[in-house]
């Protein structure tokens, strides 16, 4: 009898499954022709990073210098034509993608983590905390991110993961603002209240019950900070204060470009073009999503 | 109201310090010995310590700071390490074409934006919604530095109609200004829709359209000041990106105003430079976001009221 019950309780189960938030989700963010546009760009920027090393090989290529080539126009065989050291552009393009998204996404990831920790004890704790906090992080605000990040730069050279510290502190002024904010909305939940009657720790509390129930607009903003980021990498490196050369970094290559602009402008266009698609893809899929997670977020 | 203007200033100094300080500890304790790098080859520990006593880096962390501090207050922001100039005359050259550049963007960016974000509001779904949401993709993703070299190469190089770097006239103000201005159109023309939307819903609109006053007047008297709100405290906020935003700007126009100096004296290693200039921009941000403060009390009597002499007599 109890094995009929179960049985049956399965095929019920199956025959009235409801689409679940996940799906709906899915659903919303597929049917927006935007979001998709950015997710199809994004892919493909993810086949070049996967694959840079197998279209073009990043020391024979992106790297050596063959000056027999120089500044030769876009070819079949050299798609974007060749720098002023005879490097194909469009493998130095490809392999830049990788530095693009390493430092982007890497900076993106680290100040979450910062902008985590302070705007959840923030919103979490309220009061003398959150006084302190709010007011370090109006310091922070006084100066522009990226005058921040360049007066970081200053102070410890420029390498990569200085780099990726440099913009994730000089993001984190938005981004713990937003946390903060999404943490109060849920603090005074009655789940919260439950979870400390049954005696679970602080610790505990704030990841697993507050900043899931507010991941909604966090996702939202980091992906907008990601796109925020691919510009300031760009922008560092093109002021000469992030990755140099030889690396094939975007704004580096730009920088490079420019003594040579006026008679070679697909040197300035080739690795703008490719700043210009990786920001908008995350922009567009951090639109998508905010729509598809959070309906009421939207505009 | 002038009470209000002095307490926001009285709170503004601690934040000031504490920018100051920051930047301070960073550089200060930046790897790498300031001695070698300026005496080169002619480096020896007796040349090194006289230098670092001429620099004033001999003292501790502490004396320094303060020192530095009580010459910020009478406007002497020390020495660059490297040409031996005062700081502050450096500033003092390059900060007005800095603010020129500043106005001419920030008008640039309210006059085209504002009306955009009114017309988009007045008719949604009309050609206007398509074209805030086109700017904002195009100016939020396109890297500033790039379009400027784009317009550069099109309208200073191909087609001779503006300067390609310098300030001599106005119209070498056009390429930088729209450069400066491009990436914030959106946003503000977004937030001046939204909140313009938002405030043609309220029940003062339909009262004033009950009793016949014209759909202009409404528009404009009405339902504008109420929703320039949110626009100006964003204005405030996208002055101070403007002025990070400087730093590429200037670089590419060949203008020699704050940003530039930054970056150079960044790449020259020249450490009271910076320090000079970042604090510098954390007090022109500061000023700005107690301006818009002062703005937006003048908009919304109830934030005036608040501050107007606790409510004795209306001063």
């Amino acid at each position: 009898m109890a094995e009929v019950k179960r049985v049956n309780k399965r095929a019920f189960l199956r025959e009235h499954r409801k689409d679940g938030k996940a799906l709906e989700m899915v659903r919303i963010f597929s049917s927006n022709y935007l979001a998709m546009i950015g997710l199809v760009i994004f892919l493909i920027i993810l086949i070049a990073v996967i694959f840079a090393n197998v279209i073009a090989d990043y020391n024979s290529i992106a790297i050596a210098t063959h000056p027999a080539d120089r500044l030769l126009p876009p070819s079949a065989e050299h798609w974007f034509g060749t720098d002023d050291l005879g490097r194909d552009v469009f493998a130095r393009v490809l392999h830049g993608s990788r530095i693009s998204l390493r430092i982007s996404v890497g900076a993106g990831f680290l100040g979450l983590f910062i902008a985590g920790t302070i705007g959840s004890v923030a919103g979490f704790y309220g009061g003398v905390v959150d006084n302190i906090l709010m007011r370090v992080i109006d310091v922070l605000a006084c100066v522009p991110c990226i005058v921040l990040a360049i007066a970081m730069v200053a102070a410890f050279g420029a390498s990569e993961f200085n780099l990726i510290l440099a913009i994730a502190v000089s993001t984190t002024v938005g981004l713990s603002r937003t946390v903060r904010t999404a943490v109060m909305s849920v603090r005074n939940m009655e789940y919260v209240e439950a979870a400390r009657a049954i005696g679970q720790s602080t610790w505990k509390i704030i990841p697993r019950h507050i900043l899931i129930n507010c991941i909604a607009p966090i996702i939202v903003h980091l992906t907008i900070i990601i796109a925020c980021n691919i510009l300031t990498t760009a922008e560092l490196s093109f002021l000469g204060l992030g990755i140099s050369a030889p690396t094939p970094e975007w704004g580096c290559m730009i920088a490079m470009a420019r003594t040579n602009m006026r008679s070679y402008p697909y040197l300035v266009i080739a690795p703008g073009v490719a700043i210009f698609l990786s920001a908008i893809s995350f922009n567009l899929i951090g639109d998508g999503l905010r729509d598809a997670l959070d309906p009421k977020l939207k505009r | 109201m002038w009470k209000f203007v002095v307490k926001r200033l009285l709170l503004t100094i601690p934040i000031i310090i504490a920018v100051i300080f920051v930047v301070f500890t960073l550089l200060h304790f930046a790897p790498g010995d300031i001695t070698m790098q300026l005496l080169g080859t002619k480096w020896t520990p007796e040349a090194a310590e006289t230098l670092r006593h001429e620099l004033g880096i001999d003292q501790p962390f502490m004396t320094q700071f303060i020192n530095y501090i009580k010459g910020i207050v009478q406007g002497n922001f020390g020495i660059s390490y490297i040409s031996r100039e005062s700081v502050t005359n450096m500033l003092a050259v390059s900060m007005p074409n800095t603010i020129y550049i500043l106005i001419t963007s920030v008008v640039l960016s309210i006059v085209i934006s504002i009306p955009i974000g009114i017309l988009a509001a007045l008719k949604p779904n009309s050609v206007f919604s398509g074209i805030t949401t086109a700017f904002s993709l195009i100016g939020v993703s396109a890297p500033s530095f790039w379009i400027g070299l784009l317009l550069i190469l099109l309208l200073s190089l191909r087609l001779k109609w503006l300067p390609a770097s310098g300030l001599e006239s106005f119209s070498a103000l056009i390429m930088p200004s729209v450069v400066m201005s491009l990436s914030h159109l959106a946003a503000l023309s977004r937030t001046t829709r939204s909140s313009m939307i938002e405030s043609l819903r309220m029940d003062y609109i339909r009262t004033a359209r009950a009793k016949g006053v014209k759909k202009k007047d409404i528009v404009l008297k009405h339902a504008l000041r109420n929703a320039l709100m949110p626009t100006v405290s964003l204005v405030g906020f996208i002055i101070g990106e403007m002025i990070g935003g400087a730093t590429v700007v200037e670089t590419i126009f060949g203008i020699s105003g704050m940003g530039r100096l930054l970056v150079e004296s960044v790449n020259k290693r020249d450490i009271n430079v910076v320090l000079g200039c970042v604090t510098m921009m954390a007090i022109c941000v500061a000023v700005i976001s107690i301006v818009t403060d002062v703005a937006f009390a003048y908009l919304d009597p109830r934030i005036k009221a608040q501050y107007v002499s606790g409510g004795k007599s209306n001063g």
